[in-house]
């Protein structure tokens, strides 16, 4: 079976068509882990996370309004799934420095490891912030929903989620900062 | 000259702003470093954020999405029709209890209008009748006391509860036999391409 339409394959799925939830998975699989990747940071998770995505999608799939592209609706869901994973971990414990990606500078040019290290550094600050600023970072910055759309993913108040993203905004900001005058790492 | 509020400069990069206010910020940031500088480092931020690069899922998903995807009908309804068959079970010995030393009336099963097959309630009682006659002709049954166990089923409605039992009980033990024993360990599924 080769479906390239988006709604084909929605369709295929609600016929309980088993190639269909295969083609389904290997199409959206990388981008919804990639979301996972950057709120969880480690890996084993990261997939556990991208699995129950799917679970979700697909147990929520009736209800997908077909007339909209499938990949942003995946991705509002990985948010949830990793949310609500962040919630059942106690918030006086941090993420540890060694269960945190990148424990080592890999070696390379240079220049290139340099720029690695500071893309990897971000990515640290945004996983050592509170569950509900990566949240928002998430859904601002990669996946570049307005204010009122966080609000109704999240299924928060409009106010927190300003709050909340300017706040987590000043936290990176701040990081980034150190780590440009060296003060940090 | 205020400067802009940490709420404005976020909502003016977002373009939350109408026209007017974000009108009266470019108007500010054109006469104001400070202000500017803010803003700079929240744009060097918003392109660092936009310049994470993308990590490679280094496994396939799709098997253990599927294995956990696949309902178990054979499992569950198995699990469903052992239930549903003690549950029948009990409440017929509990019913039967009472009722059957009273209501059976054996040696009755031939007599029927001559040239004429029994209808199916009669023959299933009759049958019930034949093989209690011939199996159980020493079973008594315990008489419980609690009033409400005092149903008074007449013998065809127990005969009838008896057959259908029977069936239940005949088709459930037919399909758990037949139900493949699971693999151990973790549930593999052939990758389709
Ligand atoms: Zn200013």
């Amino acid at each position: 079976m080769q479906t390239n339409n988006e709604v084909e394959l929605v369709n295929q799925i609600l016929l309980k068509d088993q190639q269909a939830y295969t083609e389904f998975i290997h199409r959206y699989q990388a981008v919804v882990f990639n979301v996972a990747w950057r709120m969880l940071g480690i890996r084993e998770d990261a997939e556990d996370a991208a699995q129950d995505t799917f679970l979700r999608a697909f147990r929520f799939i009736k209800n997908f309004d077909r007339t909209r592209p499938i990949v942003p609706w995946l991705k509002q869901i990985a948010v949830n799934v990793c949310f609500d994973r962040l919630k059942r971990i106690p918030e006086e414990q941090p993420l540890e420095e060694d269960t945190l990606p990148y424990p080592d500078p890999a070696p390379g040019p240079e220049t290139q490891a340099s720029q690695r290290l500071r893309r990897e550094r971000i990515h640290l600050e945004i996983l050592k912030l509170p569950p509900r600023y990566r949240a928002v970072i998430e859904l601002r910055h990669f996946q570049e929903l307005r204010y009122h759309e966080i609000a109704r993913v999240l299924n928060r108040p409009l106010s927190d989620i300003k709050s909340d993203l300017f706040r987590a905004r000043k936290l990176l900001a701040a990081a980034l900062q150190e780590l440009n005058t060296g003060k940090s790492v | 000259m205020n400067h802009i509020t940490e709420e404005l400069l976020n909502e003016y990069l977002d373009q939350a702003l109408d026209q007017a206010a974000a009108g009266s910020i470019d108007r500010h940031l054109q006469s104001c470093r400070v202000c500017t500088a803010r803003m700079q480092g929240l744009q060097r931020l918003f392109e660092e954020l936009a310049a994470l690069p993308e990590e490679p899922l280094t496994r396939d998903l799709a098997p253990g999405i599927l294995a956990r995807l696949r309902p178990q009908p054979a499992f569950s309804f198995g699990k469903l029709l052992l239930l549903g068959q003690a549950g029948t079970a009990l409440t017929i010995l509990v019913l039967l209890a009472h009722n059957i030393p009273d209501n059976l009336n054996l040696g009755g099963f031939w007599h029927n209008a001559p040239g004429k097959l029994p209808d199916i309630q009669t023959f299933l009682l009759q049958a019930w009748l034949l093989a209690s006659r011939i199996q159980l002709p020493s079973v008594e049954f315990p008489t419980l006391p609690a009033p409400w166990l005092q149903t008074g089923l007449d013998s065809s409605s127990i005969s009838l509860i008896l057959a259908s039992t029977a069936a239940l009980w005949v088709v459930g033990n037919l399909l758990l036999l037949n139900k493949t024993p699971p693999a151990s360990g973790n549930t593999r599924h052939e990758k389709s391409s």
